[in-house]
């Protein structure tokens, strides 16, 4: 029963993310017939009667394709990272943002590209690296602070989440005031929340870290949903509540900060996504982890399609997309479903 | 004439891939004579604009507003974040971009995209010169911009001598008020000061975060403000600023509105600039006009 239902909704979500896809390959500041896009896209393993232009090619296939690929992979990976820290906290409110690790994350981008190691194109590599580093620093610092007797009970995390959000938030400042005009320029553009179209390599090191975090995110999946009935409940049941914990920190660090390292700040998606999807499916975390990985991917495609064309020439930060799809969305859900899904 | 027909000659032969090392050290990989550049400032549109090269532009940025003629041209959106899209639809056979005012991730998304851009580092005031002589080989019109620079260095030679036994006022130059930021040592505007008959407040070198104490402690003759409407607005501002408002510069009214186009631009105009400086500081010496 649960696996047909898994694949009916994993099934569903891969063909929303598949047209998503399709979707934000077909609309561009620049005009390109849908028979063209297929042309581009097919043309190079069955012949059709289609003609397009080499730019109009090189703009589908490395433009728009890793620019989406891009968007979903870090739609996924903050999503993912949302789903993680909500279960383990059993808080709705919680999300990378509201826990800091995105602001260690940021922090740990900023000092990458500010000391000049996150610059050329091994560098690049390394800033998912630098976000890690960050997001984990920042992590380990609200697990420590939040920590009583061992347990990690919610009012002390959230007052430990702001505390840490708004220390990196200040070191981020304070590294941007002692740096010259040029340079802030770059941070602040950084910081923004901008999606580019990178190199495949760099899109590569990003899903190689999402994926390791997703794979270790789910695997504590049942155990989980046996620590949301209580801690010592699931204890009674050969659960670790710390191991657990630990896991989740870990590899939500992880994600968030290959996710933050290649985007900047994009809010909204970490808290939005998989609490839409647990008000839409259960809170069951086999089917909301996965569901959350999906979802997130479509809806930061389809924000980064509006953000490249809402005024185009000129491309808004996304960050300010998923802000306006996202509050209104996330105010009508919380409304008309809160109380059938958090008693 | 002869130029010209050797022009045609070449221009029927198969094209010759050229190779030029710009101002970062990368190496450039050039087809034959640009035909389709997109400069990503507004400085380097002015540049090809000045070197006769106005008709290859095919796109500039949205801050563009230099020579008229750019009015026609296709935007390709801001320098910090160029489109894409549209600059591949414009085929362009070169980007010019520079070091300071472009991002280096625009360098690697373009060469990921296998269109080649030559960087500048149009800093100070050997910079420009090295900028436009290197814009000129790369587009091959090496000649104009040695005569362009010939142009620029006499212009500024000669008011250089108007000024050079004349007092140099202690001159400060603010690019933004809150949060202060001025112009230091090591930029184009430091030596257009210093060449206009003046001397900057200033001792740090780029654009430094300044304190307001700094600016009390070294006092300057003359203060100008960098606006984009230099007519729009009085200078009377800092009259209504504390601290501002003390300083002997500003209740003596030396306080000057420059057009930020001109003077912070590293282009052709910087000879434009020193001579409208010349005339702040020392409008005796210009009684006469220029010669």
């Amino acid at each position: 029963m649960m696996l047909v239902r898994l694949l009916t909704v994993m099934g569903t979500l891969t063909a929303g993310l598949m047209t998503a896809v399709l979707l934000a390959l077909w609309v561009g500041t620049v005009r390109i017939g849908a028979v063209q896009i297929m042309g581009i896209l097919l043309g190079k393993l069955v012949s059709i009667p289609v003609s397009w232009s080499e730019a109009h090619e090189t703009i589908v296939l490395s433009v728009r394709l890793p620019r989406a690929l891009l968007a979903g992979t870090v739609g996924s990976a903050l999503a993912l990272a949302g789903a993680g820290f909500q279960a383990i906290s059993r808080n709705p409110l919680a999300d990378p943002y509201v826990l800091g690790v995105s602001s260690g994350a940021a922090f740990g981008v900023v000092m990458g590209i500010l000391t000049g190691l996150g610059a050329g194109t091994g560098g690049v590599l390394l800033l998912p690296l630098f976000g890690f580093a960050g997001a984990l620093v920042a992590a380990v610092a609200v697990y420590g602070i939040a920590s009583v007797d061992g347990r990690l009970p919610i009012q002390t995390l959230l007052l430990a989440g702001v505390v840490v959000s708004l220390f990196f938030a200040s070191a981020i400042m304070l590294a941007s005031a002692l740096v010259r005009a040029e340079e802030l320029q770059r941070v602040v553009f950084y910081l923004m929340g901008h999606l580019r179209a990178v190199s495949y390599p760099t899109i590569g090191a990003v899903i190689g870290c999402v994926l390791m975090g997703a794979t270790l995110i789910y695997a504590q999946a049942v155990p989980l949903n046996l620590l949301s009935a209580g801690e010592e409940a699931a204890a009674q049941l050969g659960v670790e509540p710390e191991r657990v914990k630990r896991i989740i920190f870990l590899a939500c660090s992880l994600v968030t900060g290959a996710a933050v390292s290649a985007s900047g700040a994009v809010g909204f998606v970490g808290l939005m996504v998989p609490h839409a999807v647990r008000l839409c499916l259960g809170p069951d975390n086999r089917l909301a982890i996965p569901a959350s990985l999906l979802a997130g991917a479509i809806f930061l495609i389809l924000a980064d399609t509006v953000a490249r064309t809402v005024a185009a020439p000129t491309e808004i930060p996304v960050g300010a997309v998923t802000a306006f799809l996202g509050a209104p969305f996330f105010a009508v859900l919380l409304r008309t479903r809160y109380r059938s899904v958090y008693p | 004439m002869w130029a010209l027909s050797i022009l045609l000659v070449l221009s029927g032969l198969p094209v010759q891939a050229a190779t030029f090392v710009d101002m970062a050290g990368r190496r450039v990989e050039v087809r034959g004579l640009p035909r389709r550049i997109i400069p990503l400032t507004p400085s380097l549109t002015e540049v090809l604009f000045a070197l006769g090269a106005g008709d290859a532009v095919v796109g500039v940025t949205d801050q563009d507003d230099y020579p008229p003629e750019v009015r026609g041209k296709t935007r390709v959106g801001g320098g910090l974040d160029p489109n894409l899209e549209v600059i591949l639809t414009l085929r362009p056979d070169l980007v010019l971009a520079t070091v300071d005012s472009n991002r280096w991730d625009t360098f690697l998304e373009l060469e990921r995209l296998k269109i080649p851009v030559f960087g500048l580092k149009p800093a100070g005031l050997k910079g420009v010169f090295t900028s436009i002589q290197k814009i000129g080989e790369v587009v091959g019109r090496p000649e104009q911009a040695e005569g362009l620079i010939v142009t620029m260095r006499r212009r500024m030679a000669a008011i250089s001598e108007k000024v050079k036994s004349l007092s140099r006022p202690r001159v400060l130059y603010v690019v933004w008020i809150d949060p202060l930021i001025v112009a230091g040592r090591e930029t184009v505007i430091d030596d257009l000061i210093r060449i206009a008959g003046g001397e900057n407040a200033v001792r740090t070198s780029g654009f430094p975060p300044y304190g307001l104490e700094q600016v009390v402690a070294h006092p300057p003759d003359v203060i100008l403000l960098g606006s984009d409407r230099p007519g729009s607005e009085d200078g009377t501002l800092l009259r209504r600023l504390p601290a501002w408002k003390e300083m002997r510069a500003v209740r003596e009214g030396a306080v000057r509105l420059v057009d930020t186009n001109v003077m912070h631009r590293p282009g052709p105009r910087i000879a434009e600039a020193v001579e409208l400086l010349a005339r702040l500081f020392h409008p005796e010496a210009f009684s006469g006009g220029v010669p």
